[in-house]
C-alpha cells in the first residue's frame, strides 16, 4: 500500500496557484527529499498534507491527498497524529512548554501513555538527540540547534508512521545533522514514511529520490 | 522554603478576591484585606519591588481616580473646597482610596501565581477538574502578554537606534507611531499563536478526551493545614463582614 497518495493538488492562497495540479506517490519505507527554490510551496505541501489547509490556514485547494488510502481530511486529530509527525519550520513556535523534559512528555501526555513508560521514553528521545543534560533546561536557553533538535524529539516521540521535516535540520552543526540523517534512515528502513525539505543534497542510499517543485 | 501547591494559592487568591468585591465601606477592613494579601505575597518571596515598579504608571492612575471618586461622591469633612464647592472631602477620599485597595488586592493576588511555572499552574487547574484544553488555552494566552510586549519594546527600541527619540514626539505623532508598531506586533502574535495551536495539535493535543500526566501535584501536610486555615480565615472574615 502507498504510504501518501497525492493525486491533481492544486493550492491558491488567492494571488495565483502556489502548487498546480501536483500528483505524488510515496511508498511506506521510503525517504524522499523536497527540494525547490525559497517560495515554490515547499512548506504548502507539507502543510496540505497534515491536513492543515484549507484550514487553520486558509487556502483554495483542490485534489485528493490520501494517507495509507485515507482522505487525510476524514481523519481524527487522534488518527493523524499518529500516522503523521511534522517539524516545522520555525522552531519557535513549537516550543510552549516549560521544560525540555515537558516538551518531549506533551505528544505522549496527549496519547495517554501511561506515566510508568514516559520516563524511559524521555530518556531514549534526549539521548537520541542528545540533549540529555538539558532535560530540565527551559526551551527558551536552548540555541538554534538544539531547539530543531528538540522539537525533532517531540515529534519522533509519538512515533509516526509519516515524517514530515520542514527544513528541520538547518541550524544542526554539520556532525549533529549527519548523525540525525543516519537516524532517520534507520527509521526508513523500520518502514518508515519521510519526506524531508533540505537545501543540501542528503548524501546516503535511502535518500535517492528527490523532488523538484519550482 | 518550599513552595505551597498552586492549589492553596488558587484557594487563597479566591477568598481574597472574593472579599474584595464584598467589602462595599470599610476602609479599614479593605486596609487589612490589602496588608493580609501583600503580607503573604511577601512571605512567598514575589518581586513586589519590581511589580510596584512596572506598575507605577497604574498608581498614578489609581491616586488619580481616588481623588475625582472624592469629588463626585462628598461625604464627611470637607477637607478642601473651592467657591463654597467642596473638593475633597474625607468620605470621598476613603471610598477613592477602597476602590483603588480593591484593584490591587486583586494585582498582588494574581502576582502570586507569577512564582510557579507554567506547568505546575496548568496542572493545579486540571487537578481542580477544569478541562485541560481551558487550562492550557488560559496559560498559553497569558504567556503571550509579555511575550508581545517584549516584541514591541524590541521594536520601540530599534526606532531609538534609528535616532528616533519618542520622548520628544508630538503627542499625536507618538500615538500614531505606538499604532503603527502595535498592528505588526498584533498580527505576529496572533500568526505566532496559529502556528503553535497547529504544532499542539499535530503533537495529538485534544486528541482524546483526556489525558495522563507525567508532572502530578500531590498536597503535603503542610499545604492541607494552609488550606484549612484560609477556609477558618474565610468563616471568620465572612462573620466579621
Ligand atoms: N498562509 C499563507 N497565506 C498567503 N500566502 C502564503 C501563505 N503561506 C505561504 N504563502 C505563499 O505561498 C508561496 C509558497 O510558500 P511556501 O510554501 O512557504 O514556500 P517554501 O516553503 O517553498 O519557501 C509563497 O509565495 C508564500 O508567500
Ligand atoms: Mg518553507
Amino acid at each position: 500500500m502507498k504510504a501518501l497518495e497525492i493525486k491533481n493538488l492544486t493550492i491558491d492562497y488567492g494571488k495565483g496557484a502556489v502548487l498546480r495540479d501536483f500528483s505524488l506517490e510515496v511508498a511506506a519505507g521510503c525517504a524522499m527529499q523536497i527540494q525547490g527554490p525559497s517560495g515554490c510551496g515547499k512548506s504548502t505541501l507539507l502543510h496540505a498534507i497534515c491536513g492543515l489547509i484549507p484550514s487553520p490556514i486558509q487556502a483554495e485547494i483542490s485534489g485528493e491527498i490520501l494517507l495509507f488510502g485515507r482522505p487525510v481530511g476524514q481523519l481524527s486529530v487522534a488518527e493523524r497524529a499518529q500516522k503523521i509527525g511534522i517539524v516545522f519550520q520555525n522552531p519557535e513556535t513549537q516550543l510552549f512548554c516549560d521544560t525540555v523534559e515537558d516538551e518531549i512528555a506533551f505528544g505522549l501526555e496527549n496519547i495517554c501513555m501511561p506515566v510508568e513508560q514516559m520516563g524511559a521514553r524521555i530518556a531514549e528521545m534526549l539521548a537520541l538527540v542528545g540533549l540529555e543534560e538539558f532535560r530540565h533546561s527551559s526551551p527558551k536557553e536552548l540555541s538554534g540547534g538544539q531547539k530543531q533538535r528538540l522539537v525533532l524529539a517531540a515529534v519522533l516521540a509519538l512515533d509516526p508512521q509519516i515524517l514530515l521535516l520542514d527544513e528541520a535540520l538547518s541550524q544542526l552543526d554539520e556532525g549533529g545533522k549527519m548523525a540525525m540523517l543516519r537516524h532517520l534512515e534507520a527509521l526508513a528502513g523500520q518502514g518508515k514514511t519521510i519526506l524531508a525539505v533540505d537545501h543540501d543534497e542528503l548524501g546516503g542510499k535511502l535518500w535517492e529520490k528527490i523532488l523538484e517543485i519550482s | 522554603m518550599k513552595k505551597p501547591d498552586p492549589r492553596v494559592i488558587f484557594a487563597l487568591v479566591f477568598a481574597t478576591s472574593t472579599f474584595a468585591i464584598l467589602i462595599r465601606e470599610n476602609l479599614a477592613q479593605m486596609a487589612g484585606l490589602f496588608a493580609l494579601v501583600l503580607a503573604c505575597a511577601a512571605l512567598l518571596r514575589v518581586p513586589l519591588k519590581q511589580l510596584f515598579g512596572r506598575l507605577k504608571r497604574l498608581l498614578q492612575i489609581l491616586l488619580f481616580v481616588a481623588i475625582l471618586r472624592s469629588f463626585f461622591t462628598p461625604s464627611g469633612l470637607v477637607l478642601l473646597a473651592a467657591w463654597g464647592l467642596p473638593l475633597l472631602t474625607t468620605g470621598g477620599l476613603s471610598m477613592g482610596i477602597l476602590v483603588a485597595l480593591r484593584l490591587l488586592v486583586f494585582i498582588v493576588g494574581a502576582s502570586i501565581f507569577t512564582i510557579y511555572p507554567t506547568r505546575a499552574l496548568i496542572q493545579a487547574m486540571v487537578q481542580l477538574r477544569l478541562p485541560y484544553e481551558i487550562a492550557y488555552m488560559v496559560s498559553i494566552g497569558i504567556r503571550f502578554v509579555p511575550q508581545m510586549a517584549q516584541e514591541l519594546r524590541d521594536s520601540l527600541i530599534a526606532l531609538q537606534l534609528r535616532g528616533i527619540v519618542i520622548e520628544e514626539l508630538k503627542l499625536k505623532k507618538r500615538i500614531s507611531l505606538y499604532s503603527y508598531l502595535l498592528l505588526p506586533t498584533i498580527v505576529g502574535g496572533l500568526r505566532h499563536a496559529k502556528e503553535l495551536a497547529m504544532s499542539m495539535e499535530m503533537r495529538a493535543f485534544r486528541a482524546k478526551p483526556s489525558r495522563t500526566s507525567f508532572f502530578s501535584l500531590k498536597l503535603s501536610s503542610k499545604d492541607v493545614i494552609l488550606l484549612i486555615l484560609i477556609a477558618v480565615a474565610a468563616i471568620a472574615g465572612g462573620f466579621i463582614l
